[in-house]
């Protein structure tokens, strides 16, 4: 598969490339172009980039637009900060680890201590509301034990409402 | 506990202690370079061994599939850190100066660092997570696209055809940057 692909590289330039060999294998360099970084990773087995060296060798543009990438690859390399040394968990997160894998339960409370802390004021004031409740209930429960009336001979609590202007009772209209 | 489950449970920290040793320091150059921030990655290095611990099933001891396995976990943890600050631009953003200024500014002031270098890591800033996932692995840790393949669940022609067009990206952006 690689023979003709090669061969065919190898014939393009004297097909109908320039004599730079800078275009004139357009599809070529198409094709060629997306497996630059593959073949400057040394992802390309060595049937494969040796296709594409040869169409380096022979085609300037695909040879600037590999010089390109290269540049790219190395400045990336050359970015200092986190690449750089042997990095360690801290102390502290080696400690959370242990704790989270022993102890769950106080390490997710440890994790989301603010959750934790919002459900415990919310708990801590439905509690104070009800106690309040309960206490105001006592008392109205106390104060209806202090006006009870209790009526003697038959008698009911009910009293007769009474016309404002005549003082009659106004549902019987003064007829007893 | 019984004796027999104590000495396995025993058994099975001594090999996450050995396993967390081995990956600590390549997992926190990598969560680092994800979140921009030192100390977002240890905490999402963390919390990528605790999910090991609970949820690893398969054999303990360093391997490719663990490997693969943690940078994975690795990965999401560093997205859901991300998202839990809610601000998830701003953040990247915010954490990415703070770095770009800690380092960055530091190094090129005592001409540790190239221009070109600075414009690199201004522009690998630029790409989506995804993108910057890719770049990553291939030029930092050096993985090879089945190994990325692994780690990120994409194909491997796909982690080509991303990885060629965000190099593609990163090139045309440091161009921007120099003119």
């Amino acid at each position: 598969m690689n023979q003709p692909e090669d061969s065919r590289a190898r014939g393009k330039p004297r097909d109908g490339g320039r004599a730079d060999g800078s275009s004139g294998c357009r599809t070529r360099c198409e094709e060629i172009q997306p497996l630059l970084l593959d073949f400057l990773t040394r992802e390309l087995g060595g049937a494969r980039a040796d296709v594409i060296r040869e169409h380096l060798r022979r085609c300037s543009a695909c040879r600037a637009a590999a010089s390109e990438m290269q540049a790219t690859v190395e400045a990336l390399r050359r970015v200092p900060g986190a690449g750089e040394g042997d990095q360690k968990l801290s102390e502290k997160h080696r400690a959370r680890i242990l704790k989270s894998i022993t102890h769950p339960i106080l390490a997710w409370m440890d994790r989301h201590h603010v959750l934790v802390s919002i459900i415990v004021v919310i708990v801590a004031a439905l509690a104070v509301f009800a106690l309040l409740r309960r206490v105001r209930l006592l008392k109205e429960d106390h104060a209806s034990h202090i006006t009870v009336t209790i009526g003697v001979g038959g008698e009911t609590d009910e009293q007769p409402k009474l016309d404002p202007v005549s003082g009659r009772d106004s549902e019987t209209g003064g007829v007893p | 506990m019984s004796p027999d489950a104590q000495k396995k449970r025993d058994r099975k920290l001594a090999a996450f202690d050995a396993i967390v040793s081995a990956y600590e320091g390549p997992l926190l150059r990598y969560a680092t370079r994800l979140v921009w921030h030192h100390d977002a990655a240890q905490n999402v290095v963390q919390d990528a061994f605790v999910r090991l611990f609970q949820k690893w099933d398969g054999p303990w001891e360093p391997c490719p599939k663990l490997s693969a396995w943690l940078y994975r976990v690795t990965h999401n943890c560093a997205v859901d850190y991300l998202r839990r600050e809610q601000r998830l631009e701003w953040f990247r953003l915010k954490h990415a100066e703070d770095w770009h200024k800690s380092h960055i500014d530091c190094a090129s002031r005592s001409g540790d660092i190239s221009d070109e270098a600075a414009r690199a890591a201004e522009a690998l800033r630029k790409l989506s997570l995804r993108e910057q996932q890719l770049v990553i692995l291939k030029v930092y840790e050096g993985r090879s696209y089945e190994e990325i393949s692994q780690i990120t669940g994409l194909s491997a022609g796909n982690v080509g055809f991303i990885l060629h067009h965000a190099m593609k990206k990163l090139g045309e952006i440091m161009k921007k940057g120099s003119t």
